[in-house]
């Protein structure tokens, strides 16, 4: 068991003033089986408009806001404890829908050959999943601006390359070949500055979280703000505004051992 | 009495004034957009008491069931865990919406208004096409229409034993009441430049909803509101949405979306409001799940469907997919992910190769194809240079679900207006006809 002091801050400075912005965080972590969050405070700046709360499907805590006066900068910060109990994200069952391929993790012919030439061998789901990830950490190089927010699974398999984004998605794609509910999780782990992305397998009884980046089951150093299907189901971030405007986006993240 | 050769109004005339009120719909042609009028004929279609009275029945009943499947599949999904359908058909539909689990919509209704296609065969049995769950549209057509022809020739109504229907107002009103969750009714529309603007604002104007744009409204803490011109707001109890799942809301579906409304999502869940129809319909008027309706029939409701689908086949299963590569050249195909016409060709069409072409598609594709027996469905007199001439038409009926699920004694026949052809969409050049159901003797 470990305690864990967490921070975490996204900064999104405009190139000009916007109006209209409405937008909706998922960086509010909750208590599942694995970590129990105490007293998350986020705090949101400029403090305009409404601010409230809100679930979506997978689960997610929601911060949703409007702030229709103009303003040039964004940010949002997030400060608590975590106590993380062991290396399971939590049992119960999982829905039927996280077997089934997005958009995003659809496998085309490079994955599905890649599959085939990496079939599992062992008859459990997680080593099933260990060696799927292992093949995976292989095949790839982890190389920064290759690839984005949009790029898909098969994408960024025929480049055998990316970032964690693009291992867990991989990854979600190869378990779902072999009808496998799994999902995509982005969290903050103790020794990156922004926030990481791994995967959950489910094997029919409890969620265990694998990182395909580091090819490892994530320890007691890993917090989840969010899951879903994929990148695209739990965005940390998602907000749209009326201006012409251009954004730079800064990350910061800090877990400190208590 | 010969209904056929009562006077009704002359249909150049109505042309004309549907086309000066703006009575028009858009089709998409090669990646571009034309409005283009939808013809009236002039001709009504009738449909006797009896017919309509074991019609109602039918729909009634299979809407009924089509509701009690989708809180089904967005909650339990226990009629996949019953084995009566595949989940591969539920999750890999485009119309599945996962950010819509675990939502129970006011008063557990999804599909408020539903509209269902049928074509009456030449013995007259009438078989279910297609269940359309998300925005079907078209109801206005043989409203107006009727509007003009009894403008025109009064009489025709008033001897005929013909149902009123001007009831759709009232019916789209209590429906849109039944779920409303506190505060005004509206209907969103995506502005004047949407073909079917006039649709919408005819039904605000029928039912006394308040048509609006997306800018005019907004959420705050889970509550949608209309912003009014003092800066006040007002709060929304029901959306009748004219925009289709995937622009409703910005912050969970298309992010591009420049007609949603940011987190109208979220005050849906919070159950402070309806949305009619609700997000994630798609998923039951998917042709996939078409082809088990009736035993979602079954299934739900422990009856017999009164209605037949027409004879479907999955190649999915191995033993249909033999079936259909077979008889391929006799079988109607569908691509299920394709509306509006654009998906479905004819097997008696198509050249050796294409068939040969069309079989390994199947094959290899066989989650994305259905196949079905074509119905021979009865031709309408229509007019064409003042001379009749006989032409395919179907049905498209509206189903109401509020308090109880009614069928408006009505409907928007449409109508091929080329010979021989098949296929009645207005997006493939079709044309309309008012449906006249018969009050009983
Ligand atoms: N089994 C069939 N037999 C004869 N005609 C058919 C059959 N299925 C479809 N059609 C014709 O094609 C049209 C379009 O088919 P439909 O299943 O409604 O697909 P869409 O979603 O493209 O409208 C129907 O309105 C009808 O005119
Ligand atoms: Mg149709």
């Amino acid at each position: 068991m470990k305690r864990l002091r967490f921070e975490y801050e996204t900064k999104l400075e405009f190139s000009q003033c916007v109006t209209g912005h409405s937008f909706t965080l998922r960086c509010t972590p909750f208590s599942d089986g694995r970590q129990t969050i105490s007293e998350p405070v986020c705090e949101i700046s400029p403090k305009l408009g409404e601010v409230w709360r809100s679930r979506d499907s997978f689960g997610n805590i929601l911060i949703c806001g409007r702030m229709d006066e103009p303003h040039k900068d964004f940010s949002f910060k997030v400060s608590g404890e975590a106590q993380i109990v062991n290396s399971c994200g939590g049992s119960g069952a999982a829905a039927a829908f996280y077997g089934f391929q997005t958009p995003l993790t659809f496998p085309g012919e490079k994955i599905l050959s890649f599959y085939e030439r990496n079939k599992p061998s062992a008859a459990d789901v997680l080593s099933r999943a260990e060696e799927l990830s292992a093949s995976l950490y292989e095949h790839m190089t982890y190389i920064r601006g290759v690839t984005g927010t949009e790029t898909t699974a098969e994408q960024a398999m025929e480049m055998h390359s990316g970032v964690c984004q693009d291992y867990a998605h991989i990854l979600l794609s190869l378990l779902r070949i072999e009808g496998i509910r799994c999902r995509y999780v982005s969290g903050l782990a103790f020794e990156f500055g922004e926030t990481h992305a791994w995967v959950e397998v489910h094997d029919g009884v409890r969620w265990t979280g694998i990182d395909p980046t580091h090819n490892r089951l994530i320890g007691d150093r890993y917090i989840k703000l969010c899951h879903g299907r994929d990148y695209a189901d739990c965005p940390i971030e998602r907000g749209i505004y009326i201006g012409n405007a251009g954004s730079i986006q800064t990350v910061s993240s800090r877990i400190t051992e208590i | 009495m010969n209904y056929m050769n009562t006077p009704v109004a002359d249909a150049k005339a109505v042309n004309e004034l549907l086309a000066r009120y703006g009575v028009k719909f858009g089709i998409y042609k090669n990646g571009t957009f034309n409005e283009q009028l939808f013809p009236f004929d002039a001709i009504p279609r009738i449909i006797s008491a009896e017919d309509f009275s074991a019609m109602e029945k039918g729909l009634v009943q299979r809407v009924d069931a089509l509701n009690l499947f989708l809180k089904d599949i967005y909650s339990d999904g226990k009629i996949i865990k019953d084995g009566i359908i595949p989940e591969v058909f539920v999750y890999i539909s485009k119309g599945y919406l996962a950010p819509c689990a675990e939502i129970t919509p006011p008063k557990g209704i999804y599909s408020h208004i539903s509209g269902i296609d049928l074509v009456q065969a030449q013995d007259g049995t009438w078989y279910i096409l297609e269940d359309n769950l998300r925005i079907p549209s078209g109801a206005s057509y043989p409203l107006i229409a009727r509007e003009l022809c009894r403008m025109a020739s009064p009489g025709a109504f008033e001897n005929n034993r013909i149902a009123d229907n001007r009831n759709y107002a009232s019916l789209l009103r209590s429906t849109m009441d039944h779920v409303n969750c506190g505060g005004i009714n509206v209907i969103l529309t995506p502005g004047r430049y949407n073909a079917a603007y006039f649709e919408h604002s005819y039904f605000a104007e029928k039912t006394g909803a308040i048509l609006v744009q997306n800018s005019d409204l907004f959420v705050e803490n889970n509550i949608l509101y209309m912003k009014d011109y003092q800066g006040g707001k007002t709060r929304v109890g029901a959306v009748y949405r004219r925009i289709s799942d995937e622009y409703l809301d910005p912050m969970t579906f298309l992010p591009e979306s420049l007609i949603g409304v940011p987190h109208i999502m979220d005050a849906y869940r919070a159950g402070n409001v309806a949305i009619i129809n609700a997000p994630g319909n798609g998923v039951a008027d998917d042709k996939g799940i078409y082809y088990f309706v009736p035993k979602m029939i079954k299934y739900y409701l422990g009856e017999e469907p009164v209605l037949k689908n027409a004879p479907t086949y999955l190649p999915f299963y191995e033993e249909d997919r033999k079936y259909v590569l077979d008889n391929l050249e006799k079988l109607v195909i569908k691509d299920v992910s394709e509306a509006g016409g654009y998906g479905v060709v004819f097997g008696r069409d198509m050249t050796k190769e294409q068939l040969s072409d069309w079989r390994r598609l199947i094959t290899e594709q066989s989650r994305r194809f259905i196949a079905q027996e074509i119905i021979d469905f009865i031709d309408l007199d229509v007019m064409e240079n003042d001379r009749t001439v006989l032409r395919k038409a179907d049905l498209r009926a509206f189903v109401l679900s509020g308090e109880k699920t009614q069928v408006w004694a009505s409907g928007l026949t449409r109508f091929s207006r080329k010979a021989n052809s098949f296929v009645v969409n207005s997006s493939q050049g079709g044309g309309f006809k008012d449906t006249w159901v018969l009050l009983p003797e």
